[in-house]
């Protein structure tokens, strides 16, 4: 699941339990492990960075995680995000240190401007309360996920219960708003995960708020959501993966299920990806082939919607249907979805 | 050129009333529907007629606009003015109520549709047994013999 974790250290006692965190995951996960330091000024600067990245490696060599290191030049959020970026990574852990207040128009500190930027899922560790501490590092026996029952959110909730399955921690599924839509949602995510029985949580309220506050009640160590609204427009209006983020007493893993590249869909899996900036329908077969289609629903231009359970585009305005390769299977709309690529 | 704006309206009304009158038939209908298949034909058939709903809207309000500009009404009376309001507030209205309504019934059909026992007889009744639907077609109905009496009356 993640083949390859980026983790950004400076050296630090409290960037250690994020090592701990990065070192715990690769090793469950059999993932390898990118250890990258970044640094401002002199060549002083530079040796502090390559003397931090070292002793990770001498930590991973430890524990036989295959590990590469890089330094660089640059702002520390920057130079992470680069790194995962070309390294094509599935996973950047972080420490909270600096995550400060929510804030919606300007960037908090390197955490914050990381879990926004990222071009892959990203894990916050609490660090800064486990600063002093023993710091033996996480150990999740409790995932809490959180989900709307949108298909964003059925990725995230697919990679956050394998996650839970590896770590051998138990789940709870959560769900924030309308009693009758939770129920329906909740039970239709635990069934498609395999496990009806899976404990479950409606409540009501301010969604990010409310899910924090749930990962207290339920005592979990970890939190599981995905993106939206991290990026674009919609991080001006607030989002709740950023809420969770700050708000939870846990450490949050925000899944990448908004903006990802058409390079990232595992075969079988349809999603809206980003190319060259431009919003798709991507959708790749199970012999891995790729399909690229504009998003656009050919009846009123409404944003089509990847529906995993029936494999189909689906048009949460007026209900038109789609096949993975955008054939129209349910009107209203005539006309198939316009081929990108293929 | 003023019979010919109101011709335009009128052309644009009679739109507006068939495609919008499909709309309210299923929103009546769906209250006591329980079958998946057959909400979901209703579903497709309220969705199939908002091209023409919308063309029509453009319609009757171009006709209504420019009529009441060859007329001299905008400046001179101002029930031509709450008529635009009240069919204008309606629009907003309309969409706030209904929109999260069906949305959420088509997304409840989407997971019906995939199979497994989330969506059962007891949540699809719950679902439709929803006043929304009655809400809006009253106040539709309402707010449309209102400005149906501003238009013949002109009272102010």
């Amino acid at each position: 699941m993640f083949q390859t974790i980026v983790i950004g250290t400076d050296g630090s006692p409290t960037a250690r339990l994020a090592e701990d965190a990065a070192l715990m995951l690769a090793t469950a996960v059999g993932s390898e492990l990118l250890v990258v330091s970044a640094y401002t000024g002199d060549g002083e600067a530079r040796a502090a960075a390559e003397m931090a990245v070292e002793e990770t490696r001498r930590r991973a060599d430890a524990t036989g995680v295959y590990t590469r290191t890089a330094v660089a030049e640059g702002e520390p959020s920057a130079v992470l995000v680069d790194h995962a970026d070309r390294d094509d990574a599935d996973l950047i852990v972080v420490g909270d240190i600096g995550l400060g207040q929510r804030k919606r128009l300007r960037l908090g500190g390197i955490p914050d401007q990381i879990s926004h930027e990222a071009p892959c899922d990203v894990l916050i560790v609490r660090t800064s309360e486990l600063a002093g501490g023993a710091g033996t590092g996480p150990d999740y026996k409790s995932v809490l996920i959180a989900t709307d029952g949108s298909s964003t959110a059925s990725h995230a909730a697919h990679l956050g219960a394998e996650l839970a399955n590896r770590l051998g921690a138990s789940i709870t599924l959560a769900h924030v708003g309308d009693e009758l839509m939770g129920r329906i949602v909740l039970k239709d995510t635990a069934e498609r995960l395999g496990d009806p029985g899976l404990p479950q949580r409606n409540a009501k309220g301010d969604p990010g708020m409310t899910i924090a506050k749930l990962a207290e009640d339920e005592e979990s160590d970890l939190v599981v959501v995905g993106n939206k609204g991290m990026a674009g427009a919609r991080r001006v209006l607030g989002s709740v993966p950023n809420t969770v983020s700050h708000a939870a007493r846990c450490d949050v893993l925000i899944v990448h299920t908004v903006g990802r590249s058409p390079r990232d869909l595992k075969p079988g899996e349809g999603a809206i990806v980003e190319e060259n900036g431009r919003k798709l329908a991507g959708y790749r077969d199970a012999s891995g082939k790729l399909t690229v289609l504009s998003r656009k629903c050919t009846h009123l231009g409404c944003s089509v919607q990847w529906n995993a359970t029936l494999q189909s585009w689906d048009c949460p305005c007026h209900g038109s249907r789609f096949d993975p390769y955008g054939k129209v299977v349910e009107g209203p709309a005539q006309r198939d979805l316009e081929v990108i690529g293929a | 050129m003023y019979t010919w704006w109101v011709f335009i309206h009128i052309v644009g009304v009679i739109g507006f009333v068939l495609a919008h009158g499909v709309s309210t038939g299923v929103a009546l209908k769906i209250r006591g529907e329980r079958s998946p298949e057959r909400l979901r034909v209703l579903l497709e058939l309220s969705a199939s007629t908002t091209v023409a709903f919308y063309v029509a809207t453009f319609v009757l309000l171009l006709g209504g606009v420019a009529a009441g500009f060859d007329g001299h009404w905008w400046s001179q009376q101002a029930w031509i003015s709450v008529a635009l309001g009240v069919f204008l507030g309606e629009m907003v209205f309309m969409r706030a109520v209904t929109t999260p309504y069906y949305r959420r019934l088509r997304r409840v059909m989407a997971i019906e549709q995939g199979g497994g026992t989330a969506v059962g007889p007891a949540e699809i009744q719950e679902l439709v047994a929803s006043n929304r639907p009655m809400v809006t077609v009253w106040v539709g109905s309402l707010g449309l013999l209102f400005i149906v009496y501003l238009m013949i009356i002109q009272p102010f």
